[in-house]
């Protein structure tokens, strides 16, 4: 077992000094910590009709974004989204947001989306990413997780988890985004 | 020369041509180190090993530099903690990849996970908690010639632990969205797609009593229509003769047939499923067993519980043959109405069978073909594998006080896939009551309190079991469980298990400690379940990503 383990590392050196090198040329060539030029992936997800959309065409194009990744076997996840529809519309009122929902239920669970969002009464764009593709392509690992991508479209912040009045700092920061301020 | 190559590839996009948006090295990842250790309590059965700690950690760094994007994971179990595969062992990298995203076409080469319509012919993923991975090492392509036509390819083999599966696995999936090339469609707000998809493993036969395919297709239809709220979706798919230690070298072919139709409106949801899965086992390996070398995915016909006692006899998928159904209803009572009250009550009711296929085996056995049996497409056969009836009551009582009442009636038999604690193969009955209510003591001070009892007549009888949790959102959170198996039919068994928690989130950061005796049970995500021995001791563990 040792054996087949160190070949795997042996094959992977020439990744590690690659990435290395990456990071060494990245910041010989300016790359800055203050502004965000981290996009959403342009990874296959699926509408509530299970038609392709890409990552790269969920965000907001004239305002915040706030992508939320749920579960319908996720309670807090649940929780979040409730509590967020109930002010959504003085959010969007005030800071033109949108909320972007993104399921990580696999097919076993995957019909059981679209009736639970009209349950609820949802107003958010909703997208399933059933084998988590979009879900690895920016590192979540549990869910809920929320990230919030300013009017570039250009990921700003994120939170994993939440409690009954988190949603209060989450609109903090929308406000800050839509102003045009820096949140860290 | 190929590290010179990789040396130049950052200046290559950095042309005049590209120059008019800023391209930046995007580097992100997570990690992730959940660490145990392990101490002797012979009560509930839990015992120390050798090193004392168990680790399982990873991380993950994915780059992104214009239309290139790439990444690695390390991956180290040190050793695994108990219940996972003892072959986990070990530490390396053996997840990386390359690839190249423009004008629609996506090619990746290195390790990747892919998936075809519901999954019934591909599917690799990764489910770090079950030690389930079975990424492809190999090349993929996806094409988009025009908006709403799609084209996948791939080859690849698979992950074996620290090494790769025998079986190449080949597959290619096409797919079409009729509303973009029919506009009437569209104006009528009807949505209606297709796609069809083929995979092909092929592994050496070395047998030298049975003649086996060495390739085996399976491929699969499948086709959703939508229309004013009402969506059915449904996928058909056929395997060859695919002898395999699954299905004691059966060489019946494979089908499997999954339909689930839907109705939502705003404050209503419904949907119904079936599914029939006759020998559709599909691995890379013919010996492969358990989450082995598993190149397709069988879901689970029902509800996927999280409540601590909803999930102790939990289903998990039969291989070989299943017919199930299941029906899913939302429904919203409006805020004024008379069961809706002041907030709005919302009832959720979910109920699920699932039996064997039938099989009518052929007599006197025929060993030139080796079917070992035919079976009638749409009967339901014995036994019931699985029933589960649940309804769940959440309710807004006042500005500061949310309650959810369950109750669970469930059948499960033990005889393929046992989850009994004392090892028997009886259906065990259970009904089960859970009572949880969430108060918010200021804006940010919530103490949420879950009640469950669940009663049986079969294996260790009543248990019942108490989860409190106090959260200082934005940072703190403290929690408690405490279960009891009040109705062991053993009195000297009749155990308390204690364990508290306490936590700490800041950002993408969560880091958890907890100390205290766990019960033997089962894990289970999306149908694929893992036994979680009985242990004691303390826990640690660490997730962020950035």
């Amino acid at each position: 077992m040792f054996k087949i383990t160190d070949t795997v590392v042996k094959n992977n050196s020439f990744f590690l000094s690659f990435l290395t090198l990456l990071m060494i040329f990245s910041f010989n060539s300016g790359f800055s910590q203050e502004q965000s030029n981290w996009k959403l992936p342009d990874v296959e997800l699926r509408d509530l009709k299970n038609n392709p959309v890409f990552g790269s065409e969920v965000a907001n194009t004239e305002g915040p974004t706030i992508i939320s990744f749920w579960a319908t076997w996720c309670k807090p996840c649940i929780q979040e989204l409730n509590n967020i529809n109930d002010v959504y519309f003085d959010w969007q009122d005030e800071t033109g947001v949108k909320l972007v929902a993104i399921s990580i239920d696999d097919s076993r669970n995957v019909p059981k989306v679209a009736p639970l969002v009209n349950g609820k009464g949802w107003e958010y764009d909703v997208y399933i990413d059933a084998n988590s593709d979009f879900r690895r392509a920016l590192n979540v690992q549990t869910v809920p997780h929320t990230f919030l991508l300013d009017n570039g479209g250009n990921i700003v912040w994120q939170h994993n988890g939440y409690t009954p009045g988190e949603e209060e700092d989450l609109f903090e920061a929308v406000k800050k985004v839509a102003n045009g301020e820096s949140v860290k | 020369m190929r590290k010179l190559l990789f040396l130049l590839l950052p200046f290559l996009g950095s042309g005049p041509a590209m120059a008019q948006e800023r391209k930046t090295l995007e580097i992100h990842g997570d990690f992730l180190i959940d660490a145990q250790t392990y101490q002797e309590d012979t009560a509930i059965g839990a015992t120390d090993i050798p090193e004392q700690m168990a680790m399982n950690a990873y991380g993950n760094f994915n780059f992104t530099y214009g239309n290139f994007y790439g990444g690695l994971r390390f991956e180290a179990f040190m050793p695994p903690i108990l219940g996972y595969d003892p072959r986990w062992e070990g530490f390396g990298i053996p997840y990386r990849y390359f690839g190249y995203n423009n004008d629609g076409l996506d090619i990746t080469v290195g390790s990747f996970y892919e998936q075809y319509g519901s999954g019934m012919v591909n599917r690799s993923y990764w489910e770090w908690y079950l030690g389930y991975d079975t990424f492809y090492e190999g090349v993929r392509v996806r094409y988009k010639p025009v908006k709403g036509l799609m084209f996948k390819a791939m080859v690849g083999k698979q992950r074996f632990y620290w090494d790769f599966g025998e079986g190449l696995v080949r597959g290619i999936d096409a797919e079409i969205d009729m509303a973009e090339f029919f506009p009437g469609l569209r104006e009528s707000g009807t949505g209606l797609n297709f796609g069809a998809s083929f995979v092909s493993k092929f592994q050496e036969d070395q047998n030298p009593f049975l003649v086996y395919p060495e390739n085996v297709g399976n491929g699969a239809l499948r086709g959703t229509f939508s229309k004013n709220g009402f969506l059915l979706n449904a996928e058909y798919a056929y395997k060859v003769n695919d002898p395999s230690a699954i299905n004691g070298n059966n060489y019946r072919p494979g089908q499997g047939l999954l339909v689930n139709a839907g109705y939502s409106k705003r404050g209503l949801g419904f949907n119904a499923g079936f599914k029939r899965w006759d020998n559709m086992d599909y691995r890379s390996e013919r010996s492969a067993t358990g989450f082995d070398l598993l190149i397709n995915y069988n879901p689970a016909m029902a509800k996927q519980h999280t409540y601590r006692l909803a999930t102790m006899y939990a289903y998990a998928t039969n291989p070989n043959g299943e017919m199930a159904w299941q029906a899913d209803l939302y429904y919203n009572f409006k805020r004024g109405s008379a069961l809706g009250g002041k907030y709005g009550t919302l009832v959720t009711i979910n109920w699920s069978q699932t039996y064997d296929i039938v099989r009518d085996s052929i007599q006197p056995p025929d060993f030139d073909t080796r079917k070992f049996y035919t079976s009638p497409f749409m009967q339901f056969g014995t036994p019931k594998w699985f029933e589960d009836f649940n309804i769940e009551i959440n309710k807004k009582i006042s500005r500061k006080t949310r309650i959810f009442l369950n109750y669970l009636y469930q059948e499960r038999n033990n005889e393929v896939q046992p989850v009994t604690f004392n090892g028997t193969t009886e259906t065990v009955y259970t009904n089960i009551g859970i009572v949880e209510v969430e108060y918010k003591f200021a804006s940010k001070k919530v103490l949420r309190t879950e009640f469950q009892y669940l009663q049986t007549e079969q294996d260790f009888g009543d248990w019942c079991a108490i989860l409190s949790e106090y959260t200082l959102a934005p940072h703190w959170y403290f929690s408690g469980l405490w279960e009891y198996n009040l109705g062991n039919p053993d009195t000297n068994n009749r155990d308390h298990y204690f364990s508290v928690y306490t936590g700490y989130r800041r950002g993408p950061t969560n880091i958890r400690l907890g100390y205290g005796r766990q019960r033997q049970g089962i894990l289970c995500v999306g149908g694929v379940c893992r036994p979680v021995p009985a242990s004691n001791g303390l826990i640690l563990s660490i997730q962020s990503s950035f």
